[in-house]
């Protein structure tokens, strides 16, 4: 075992080369001798911030230059493999757009004059406006609105000054109902990574998830080792995505409807005694409600309303009642899609309960944690003033939601929201309607965006904070849950941060000490604020810089007679009927409820993933640009034809409300495509002059998505209930 | 396929490597294999490469071609990694004036970045588009050009600084070449290493005790364009 | 060797000539072709020290362009001119006799002009000596360099010996032997790809032979109009003219059997012929070859064999540009945002290559011709 980890590492490209077998090789044709490849490299490991995945990551250092990377193998979330996008870390890190300084804008919010200022002087105009407003509209009128791993020290700040408002977007415009849907059903989210326990699955069903294009690392090499070892795998998709194409059964969904589809299977389950009877028995309440409550969801008036013939339904159902327990009917991740999505996260969660698939191999598996205590002797947080949650009407919001913010900041209500911190998120192509979020961003007093690239966000803020890239700075420590396993992974600098650029911890204790808050921010620098949280954790720190993930071992994954989960629900059951839910007004059971459909000549809009790019992110990564640039309109190819488009045809884009997106986008015509969507990558159609790039390539979803419904049981944004037409020419 | 899964897969080969390298250079021979039912289309080889070979704007040793298959709703999808082929008869050795480009007693097909003339002439003999011509682009700008853009990529273990003139890849043809610098340090290609589908597997296929010679010989293997006589060391597995 | 009088003219036809350069009286075509030669150098220099990624617009998708297009061209007008040469001294004997010299020293200037362009093309050119340190015999651009050096060797001599009148008929022979096999294995240089369908063909070689024939040919059509009508030698006219017609009927036969062998194929990769069907038959035999044909027939003037010889040299430039780049169309790998068909246009640079070129060719003629290089040799003959 020894050995072959070491040839594992060093097959990886990470162990130090002993002698070099290349310096003793004979080059038969060449006549001059040359000097040996490259320098000694220093390898630094890290761990990657192109997405939340976080996979660690080994920058080669020549000369205080990063000059290449590998994967760590290490790494559970990578196990030394990085993705098509985090493999372009020297396109992040030596982006030459990059925000270099401290900018203060002298002009107006979305078409500024900036200012290039000092770190002091930005830091002093935020420290006396936030104080200002602190005193005219309390502490908690100022919001954070946050995406990734450095926003740890901005929650810090945050809650110290006095204030609750910490929302992030990949909450309620991503994953936030799918994980209240599971919290309401099992007790428990289903984590990030998540806890899919694809390896082992004999059977499973993924709804959207586009497992391959969303290069969810560890996740994608489970599903293919799943396949591998022989897995059937249905996909419901409207569109052949690349995962759908290693599919035993594509199931080409009318989209939205999903929900029209999990209530038949889950009816053909109950009536077909395809279930765990033990297990439910064991485990969950609300069976006989359930069962009187899906009778009229049968089969074929699924495949009227999925478009999904009723015998393909039952034969899926069937599948997943023979192959379980084994089975994963994966909830994906993105999830605000049509409005009443945690409803739909239920259904799934429910069907999975009914086969037993949680706690069982190849179902959901349940993670290994670690904890590791905050830093020592930290002074408590002060008392929140403001009773009144922003988030009241959304009972089940167990997060504060981006959502309310915006409501809050516009109407002033429940209370006023006076400042936004923006930190790693690009709001202007996150939220649903754009004019709405300008409007939201007018009433502030004070918008502080701590990016690292001249994002569209950037022109509305009105300072600036340049904060160094992943590549350059100590994070907090990251903890990832896995299957009999955790890991601890260490973010540190690779090389010195380029320009003036500063790290999160460095920056939130300096506002810290002028905003009078230094007590909260007692250490050094980060390296002893690490050093001393590893070592309250009995994590052993140098090892920690020097290998760049620790993993903890421990922890049964699956059900058995000693390890019987728990379930966080009111009735400590796997609620299949809710009563919390009945309680507060909302169906106990999922209903299924009828979404919109495209008038005639439109196309609903649907958008995903592209594998080279994370949102917008990376939309100018040179090396990233260079294999994809702009994104383009799938459209089924027939009935493209009959619209007289050629594929590479540039288009524009009106949707339902007259909204024209700007700049034009090329047509692909697919057969990978129903014919009454539209589909394409987010994260394009970038408006900021100063993104060379990515300004102006392609056209953003984001433009289009006008209309979005709010999910009422935790505020999750909805965006795919936005209907284009296609307008030719451009 | 289950025993393999049991194990890493990188862990294996990277044992098929270390017992390659004790043997003479001719004794080996260097081959490829892609299993195409694995293959998901991530396009992380394909950046894995560009990072471990600093390859500059538009030189991608290993694209992903995507083709679709059939039409709607019977559609399916073909992924298809392409590095060099590292031809047992490359054409492009045949077409080269000067042999600035050559195959190995261990199959590898090489650039001599200090030989060749840029005539192109490779580009066009290969069957495969896996050649590119430097021409000097740069992703940082002509003004700021960052290290790592013009300092060595340490290709076939050697010092070629793109800035140089005289011992610069820029003037010349470029290709995959089984990241040599890495294989004869005990490490895998980079495109294996990487690989979210696992499956990219490399290996000596003189050693029949190496996995990928087991993967060859067990499994369905075609061979891109093998009509023209090229004879491919890069095995689909379909 | 002698070289004033025979490579060079006589020193005080050449003082002469200078001096009435500097008056400004040489000429409008010398003034113009030195300003070419000037801005056609600045060109190139401008490739080298700017590099071929920011003037040229070929890239790994479209690896050859106008470059090596001109040097294909030039290179057949050089074999061309050695062909008429040939052909003239067998058939037409002393009638073509008093073009001769003029015939090869085009030729070989051509040669050389072809070179330039060539030359500007190469990633490397300062490493062409590995031609001969590392040669690769199984190479057709290796061989194509052998006999091409070897084809200006024999041109040179062949010059210098009807210059001195010192005629062989070994030489001779040579002097079409050798561009045969040179102008072959240009042929095979792309012919032998099997990877371009376009190129791929054994018809490829006899269709550069006679292509090379036909352009070489309009070439020295319009010397000897020149000839006739600064010398009032009409009897040029005839040989001329048949050997045009001649050329022009096997031009049109062989494009038109590459044509149909494309399109009737169905090989991936042939459906170029079949995209480019209309544009040939129009462009490539319409107005490149049946034009210039009918032209020939109605009106034997010597206008109209300057005519249609005009429209055949600009013809044939575009027919190699077409050949050249016309094989890269179909991408041999489309992945990403490739389009389905390549398209390419010359840059300014590469433009302004062939400027050069051309400017040479040009500019050496005249001055030749108007120091009287070529009378000395036909002085000495009476
Ligand atoms: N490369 C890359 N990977 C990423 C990201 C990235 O930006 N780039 N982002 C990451 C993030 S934050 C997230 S949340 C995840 C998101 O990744 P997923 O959770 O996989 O996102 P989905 O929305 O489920 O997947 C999009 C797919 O849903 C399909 N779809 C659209 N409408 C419907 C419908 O009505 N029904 C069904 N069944 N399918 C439908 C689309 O056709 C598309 O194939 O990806 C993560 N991974
Ligand atoms: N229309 C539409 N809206 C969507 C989605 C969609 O598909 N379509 N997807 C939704 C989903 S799933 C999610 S998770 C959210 C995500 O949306 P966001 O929360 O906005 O997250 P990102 O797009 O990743 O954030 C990108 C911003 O972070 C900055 N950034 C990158 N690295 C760093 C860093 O190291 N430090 C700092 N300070 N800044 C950095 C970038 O420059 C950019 O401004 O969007 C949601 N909104
Ligand atoms: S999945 Fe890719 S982008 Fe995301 S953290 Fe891992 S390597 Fe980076
Ligand atoms: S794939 Fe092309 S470049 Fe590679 S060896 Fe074969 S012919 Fe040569
Ligand atoms: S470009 Fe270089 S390697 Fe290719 S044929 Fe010409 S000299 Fe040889
Ligand atoms: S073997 Fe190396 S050079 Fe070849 S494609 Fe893979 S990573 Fe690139
Ligand atoms: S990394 Fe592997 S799975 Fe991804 S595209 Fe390349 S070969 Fe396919
Ligand atoms: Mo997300």
């Amino acid at each position: 075992m020894k050995f072959s980890r070491r040839t594992f590492l060093k097959a990886s490209g990470i162990a130090a080369a002993g002698a070099s077998v290349a310096a003793s090789m004979p080059e038969k044709f060449l006549s001059w001798a040359e000097e040996s490849g490259q320098k000694d490299m220093k390898s630094i490991p890290t761990f990657c911030e192109l997405c939340f995945w976080n996979c660690g990551l080994i920058a080669k250092v020549e000369n205080k230059k990063v000059v290449k990377i590998d994967g760590n193998p290490l790494s559970l979330r990578g196990r030394g493999r990085l993705c098509g996008r985090g493999n372009a870390a020297l396109g992040a890190l030596y982006d030459p757009d990059r925000l270099k300084y401290p900018m203060i804008n002298t002009g107006k919010r979305g078409e500024p004059v900036w200012k290039r200022v000092s770190w002091d002087e930005a830091l002093d105009v935020i420290a006396k406006k936030m104080n200002v407003i602190k005193e005219k509209h309390g502490a908690d009128s100022m919001a954070l609105i946050y995406h990734g791993t450095g926003a740890s020290f901005w929650k810090h700040l945050l809650h110290a000054y006095g204030s609750p408002l910490a929302a992030a977007p990949s909450f309620a415009q991503c994953r936030g109902p799918r994980d209240i849907g599971f919290v309401l059903t099992f007790g428990a989210d289903v984590g990030s990574p998540e806890y899919y326990d694809f390896s082992k699955s004999k059977y499973i069903v993924l709804l959207g998830s586009h497992l391959g294009e969303n290069a969810h690392n560890s996740q994608v090499q489970d599903i293919v080792k799943g396949l591998a070892s022989g897995a059937k795998l249905t996909v419901v998709d409207p569109r052949l995505s690349n995962i759908a194409s290693k599919a035993d059964r594509w199931l080409p969904i009318k989209p939205a409807t999903d929900m029209a589809l999990l209530l038949a299977w889950i009816r053909i389950v109950i009536n077909e005694e395809l279930f765990d009877r033990e297990y439910l028995k064991k485990y969950a309440t609300g069976f006989d409600e359930l069962k009187t409550a899906v009778q009229e969801y049968t089969p074929e008036w699924a495949e009227k309303e999925t478009g999904i013939a009723a015998e393909t339904i039952v034969s899926v159902a069937r599948e997943m009642g023979k192959n379980a327990p084994n089975v994963c009917i994966g909830a994906g991740r993105y999830f605000t899609w049509y409005g009443d999505d945690t409803q739909r996260a239920r259904a799934i969660a429910i069907l999975n309960a009914l086969l037993g698939t949680w706690g069982r191999e190849g179902g959901y598996f349940f993670p290994t944690g670690v904890k590791v205590p905050e830093y020592p002797g930290l002074p408590a947080y002060p008392e929140e003033v403001e009773a009144a949650k922003l988030d009241e009407a959304y009972p089940f919001a167990l997060l504060q939601t981006t959502t309310t913010i915006k409501q809050a900041t516009i109407s002033g209500r429940p209370r006023p929201v006076k400042a936004w911190f923006v930190y790693g998120s690009n709001l202007m192509k996150t939220m649903p309607d754009k004019q709405e979020t300008i409007k939201a961003i007018q009433n502030l007093d004070l918008l502080v965006a701590i990016d690292t690239m001249p994002m569209d966000i950037v022109s509305y803020a009105d300072v600036v904070l340049p904060e160094c890239t992943y590549m350059e700075r100590y994070d907090n420590i990251n903890i990832g849950k896995f299957k009999g396993e955790a890991e601890i992974s260490l973010r540190q600098p690779t090389i010195e941060p380029l320009w003036e650029t500063k790290p999160s911890w460095w920056i939130t204790k300096e506002l810290g000490n002028k905003l009078g808050l230094s007590s909260y921010f007692p250490w050094k620098d980060a390296e002893e604020y690490l050093a001393k949280r590893c070592a309250a954790a009995e994590i052993n720190f140098a090892q920690l810089k020097k290998d760049g993930v620790i993993i903890k071992k421990g922890g049964a994954p699956y059900i058995t007679a000693d390890n019987q989960p728990e379930f966080g629900t009111p009735s400590g059951k796997i609620e299949l009927y809710s009563k919390q839910l009945a309680e507060k007004g909302f169906d106990p059971v999922p209903k299924y409820t009828k979404h919109p459909e495209p008038p005639s000549g439109y196309f609903r809009l649907l958008f995903g993933r592209a594998p080279l790019h994370t949102f917008s992110r990376t939309s100018n990564n040179f090396m990233l640009t260079d294999l994809q640039k702009e994104n383009g309109l799938w459209l089924n190819a027939k009935k493209g034809r009959s619209l007289g488009l050629k594929d590479g045809d540039y288009v524009t884009l009106e949707n339902q409300d007259g909204v024209k997106a700007p700049g034009r986008i090329k047509v692909k015509l697919t057969q990978r495509l129903r014919d009454d969507a539209v589909y394409m990558n987010h994260g394009f159609g970038v408006h900021a002059k100063a993104m060379t790039r990515a300004n102006n390539q392609g056209i953003a979803d984001d433009d289009l998505i006008t209309k979005s419904a709010i999910d009422p049981l935790m505020g999750g944004t909805s965006m795919r209930g936005n209907f284009v037409k296609i307008v030719k020419g451009a | 396929m289950s025993q393999i899964e049991e194990k890493d897969i990188l862990e294996i080969m990277g044992e098929d490597l270390q017992r390659a390298l004790k043997k003479p250079r001719n004794q080996r021979r260097w081959a490829m294999a892609i299993d195409l039912k694995r293959c998901i289309g991530c396009h992380a080889c394909t950046t894995g490469c560009m990072s471990e070979n600093l390859t500059p704007p538009q030189i991608h040793y290993r694209p992903v071609k995507e083709e679709e298959i059939g039409e709607f709703p019977n559609t399916g999808m073909r992924f298809l990694p392409r590095p060099c082929m590292q031809c047992d008869s490359p054409s492009c050795v045949q077409v080269c004036p000067v042999t600035a480009t050559w195959k190995r007693d261990d199959g590898l097909v090489t650039i001599d970045y200090k030989k060749c003339i840029g005539c192109r002439y490779c580009l066009v003999a290969c069957p495969y588009g896996a050649r590119s011509s430097d021409v000097g682009h740069y992703y940082t700008g002509d003004m700021h050009k960052e290290t790592y853009e013009v300092e060595n990529s340490g290709e076939y273990g050697k010092t070629f600084r793109r800035k140089s003139h005289w011992h610069s890849p820029v003037g010349n043809a470029r290709k995959c070449h089984f990241c040599i610098h890495r294989v004869e340090k005990g490490e895998l290609t980079r495109c294996t290493t990487t690989c979210l589908g696992h499956a990219t597997y490399f290996g000596d296929i003189n050693d029949p005790q190496a996995l990928i010679t087991k993967l060859i010989s067990k499994t369905n293997v075609i061979k891109y364009k093998e009509e023209l006589g090229t004879k491919p060391q890069v095995y689909y597995i379909v | 060797m002698q070289i004033y009088g025979v490579l060079l003219p006589e020193k005080n036809r050449l003082k002469e000539w200078f001096s009435s350069f500097r008056q400004g009286k040489a000429g409008i075509f010398v003034y113009l072709a030195i300003l070419g030669l000037i801005l056609g150098g600045a060109g190139i220099a401008s490739i080298f020290i700017l590099g071929h990624g920011h003037t040229t617009n070929t890239s790994s998708l479209v690896p050859w362009g106008l470059q090596i297009s001109t040097y294909v061209y030039f290179a057949l007008v050089s074999g061309g001119c050695i062909f008429t040469n040939f052909i003239g001294n067998m058939f037409f004997h002393e009638k073509y006799q008093p073009l001769a010299s003029r015939v090869i020293f085009m030729g070989l200037i051509t040669a050389i002009a072809g070179f330039a362009a060539l030359a500007s093309e190469l990633g490397h050119v300062e490493r062409m000596y590995l031609f001969m340190v590392s040669p690769n015999p199984s190479s057709p651009m290796f061989w194509m360099s052998v006999w091409y050096t070897a084809d200006i060797t024999i041109l040179l001599i062949e010059y210098i010996n009807i210059q001195r009148h010192h005629h062989s008929k070994g030489m001779l022979y040579a002097s079409f032997i050798i561009p045969v096999i040179t102008y072959c294995s240009l042929g095979s240089l792309f012919g032998a790809v099997g990877t371009v369908p376009y190129y791929y063909s054994s018809l490829l070689p006899i269709y550069f032979i006679f292509s090379g024939f036909l352009s070489g040919n309009a070439l020295c059509a319009i010397i000897a109009a020149w000839q006739i009508r600064s010398t009032g030698n009409s009897r040029l006219l005839k040989p001329f003219q048949r050997m045009q017609r001649i050329a022009l009927a096997s031009v049109l036969v062989l494009t038109f059997c590459r044509l149909i062998i494309g399109v009737s194929s169905g090989i991936s990769g042939y459906e170029v012929f079949r995209e480019t069907l209309l544009k040939n038959l129009l462009l490539g035999i319409g107005v490149s070859l049946v034009i210039p044909f009918l032209i020939l027939m109605y009106k034997r003037s010597v206008g109209g064999l300057v005519i249609s010889s005009l429209i055949v040299l600009a013809a044939q430039f575009m027919a190699r540009l077409d050949l050249v780049v016309e094989g890269f169309r179909v991408p041999t790998f489309r992945v990403y945002d490739m389009p389905e068909r390549i398209s390419y246009m010359p840059s300014i640079f590469e433009i302004l290559v062939v400027i050069a070129s051309l400017s040479i060719v040009a500019l050496v003629y005249l001055i030749a011709e108007k120091t009287g290089l070529f009378e000395i040799a036909t002085k000495e003959s009476r």
